[in-house]
């Protein structure tokens, strides 16, 4: 067979299976079976299947994704997340507090947590009741939550990091520290973002919030865990103590203890922790399980190294390959999860990126925002359905989306400043190094 | 029946969870042994030669450990702007060919990790370091593999038993 004619083939068997509702998992193991068994009989194909699943799960950098989706959950399941937002709300007296303590709350969840749904569903669990009571715009707390739950994915810890990093063979550790800078920069235009609407509609911010003082144990309670751990994973990793995995497990075991201690969890709580990081898990297994199989088919017809041929055969302009490439992402996006995307599109497309001349840890990061956007895009977009099931008819969905546009605006304009400044994702892991 | 097969789904659902727990137990000792790891080489400077393997070898059932529990909790990602659009009758057949499907990609995944439990028994393969036996670590994810294949096949029966009307 052809390499086109195995890559159309898999392309149109993948996506047949995903329209008729098959899980994600299913769909790419399904679709990469036939074309196995083309290369190989029945028996042969069951002894690579063990090799491939033995080499993948026997990996000690991707034991960092149970112990942080652990921690997300302890967090989630804990008020040291809705904690945090209390201080940044009522701690902070300044017009709109709530708004910028919802995207301070969503950043410094994201500095401990690397789930984007998690963080949506923590602080705006907590947040959007809280704005709405206080008189704040439906569509200006839907956004700013929806939205603010993004910045977990691109601060470090960040799963969908992780797994680039794992797909594409490149430093986990680099690409956190790559993403510490476009995420300051992302709070910022999120902060810009709340500002300009206040500006524009001044009737969406309440000019007086009754606030409760808070003291300085209060705050240092509140605040200490988020800074604890968050600094536990950032300077273990930057400075070199310890590896991801290890700073994963050590943050992760500071996280039990003070979310026992300070955040009121209860026992029941931290079994259910357990049992969402298994759920996460048995997702995750098949997931890159049939990755592995789908990604051998397609390297053993050298369906990747074909492909950027092809492409690079047109002359294109790097950038123009580079816009292609995020346009086909942005709309992907708007149909598949962004964990689902990264196994199905990274195997072929990074390659490509490597061989236009791109960084591969700048375009992890440019990837992630990509991914950030996508979970804000309707129809699939993961972040808008929580908003609206947490708002329980208090928002619509079409208040959630409307709310998102200035905030994906902003997201677009991280993309142009990162390609524009190269450096703003590549000066700290250079200067690690 | 119909009765009969919703009994043994539950039974299998209990297996799930009890599998999840399992895979919880071994996170758990995951990140303790990992936090001494650290622990000992920085304070003790004595470095705990077994953790990264061990830990690492641990990661093998945890992975398969979830795979019933995510399927009792309906936590596979899926795409149903289409289907939801169906009349009832065609979307129950479409729920009835994925579940097929789900069982024969379950099935395959069993297939291997049962005969490479089998194999590396008889084979005596163990693992670089450690030489701990690789069976040890390919039974809990065969077993896992297994309890997902039969509770797919039991939910698969339970839809073929249950009309498109009675559903609804």
């Amino acid at each position: 067979m052809e390499w086109y004619e195995v890559g159309i083939g898999l392309l149109a068997l993948l996506m047949m299976f995903i329209t008729i509702g098959l899980p994600i998992p299913f769909a790419l193991a399904a679709a990469s079976l036939p074309f196995l068994w083309q290369i190989q009989d029945f028996s042969t194909s069951l002894v690579s299947s063990e090799l491939k699943l033995w080499g993948v799960w026997i990996d000690y950098i991707l034991l960092a994704v149970p112990l942080f989706v652990f921690l997300g959950e302890l967090i989630g399941r804990s008020n040291i997340g809705p904690n945090l937002y209390q201080f940044l709300h009522q701690g902070v007296r300044i017009k709109g507090s709530a708004a910028y303590g919802s995207i301070g709350a969503c950043a410094g969840f994201g500095a401990v947590c690397g789930s984007s749904m998690v963080g949506s569903l923590t602080i705006g669990g907590v947040a959007l009741p809280e704005m709405i009571r206080l008189g704040y715009g439906r569509r200006l707390s839907s956004g700013v939550l929806a939205a603010g739950g993004t910045l977990s994915v691109l601060i470090p810890p960040s799963l969908i990091l992780l797994f680039y990093g794992i797909v594409t063979d490149q430093s986990i550790g680099e690409l956190f520290i790559a993403g510490v800078v476009p995420g300051v920069i992302l709070v910022t235009f999120f902060v810009l973002v709340v500002l300009v609407w206040g500006m524009l509609k001044p009737g969406d911010i309440p000019s007086r919030e009754e606030a409760i003082k808070m003291t300085l144990m209060e705050i240092a309670s509140t605040v200490g865990p988020i800074l604890l751990i968050g600094l536990t994973i950032t300077v273990a990793i930057y400075t070199g103590i310890a590896t991801p995995t290890e700073a994963a497990a050590v943050s992760a075991l500071l996280t039990v203890a003070l979310a026992f201690g300070v955040g009121e969890l209860t026992r029941a709580a931290f079994v259910e922790s357990l049992l969402a990081t298994m759920r996460t898990m048995g997702y995750l297994g098949l997931l890159l399980s049939a990755g592995v199989l789908f990604g051998f088919v397609l390297t053993y017809f050298r369906v990747p190294h074909q492909f950027t041929e092809l492409f690079l055969s047109y002359d294109l302009s790097p950038y123009l390959v580079l816009t292609i490439v995020l346009v086909f992402y942005i709309a992907l996006g708007m149909f598949l999860e962004p964990v689902s995307m990264t196994f199905i599109t990274l195997p072929t497309i990074y390659p490509l990126m490597s061989a236009a001349g791109f960084d591969l840890i700048w375009f992890g990061v440019v990837y992630t925002i990509t991914m950030e956007i996508a979970v804000l895009t309707p129809p699939v977009g993961l972040n808008l359905y929580v908003i609206q099931g947490i708002g329980r008819g208090s928002v619509t969905i079409g208040d959630v989306i409307i709310g998102c546009l200035p905030f994906i605006a902003a997201l677009v304009a991280l993309i142009g400043i990162l390609i524009l400044m190269p450096s703003t994702a590549l000066w700290l892991p250079e200067l690690m190094s | 029946m119909k009765e009969r097969l919703q009994t043994l789904c539950a039974q299998f659902e209990r297996g799930a969870v009890w599998f999840a727990g399992f895979g919880a137990l071994i996170i758990v000792v995951q990140m303790v042994w990992i936090s001494y790891g650290v622990m000992v080489r920085y304070v003790f400077n004595s470095p705990d030669r077994m953790v990264t393997e061990a830990t690492a070898l641990l990661l093998f059932p945890v992975a398969f450990a979830g795979l019933a529990f995510a399927l009792k909790e309906d936590a596979y990602p899926k795409v149903t702007m289409m289907t939801d659009r169906l009349p009832a009758r065609l979307r129950h057949m479409v729920e009835i060919l994925n579940m097929g499907l789900m069982l024969a990609v379950g099935g395959f995944f069993s297939l291997a990790a049962v005969s490479a439990t089998i194999g590396s028994f008889h084979s005596g393969a163990a693992s670089e370091i450690l030489l701990w036996p690789r069976y040890l670590f390919w039974a809990p994810g065969a077993a896992s593999l297994l309890i997902f294949s039969f509770y797919t096949a039991v939910r698969l029966a339970l839809l073929l038993a249950t009309s498109p009307t009675s559903e609804d």
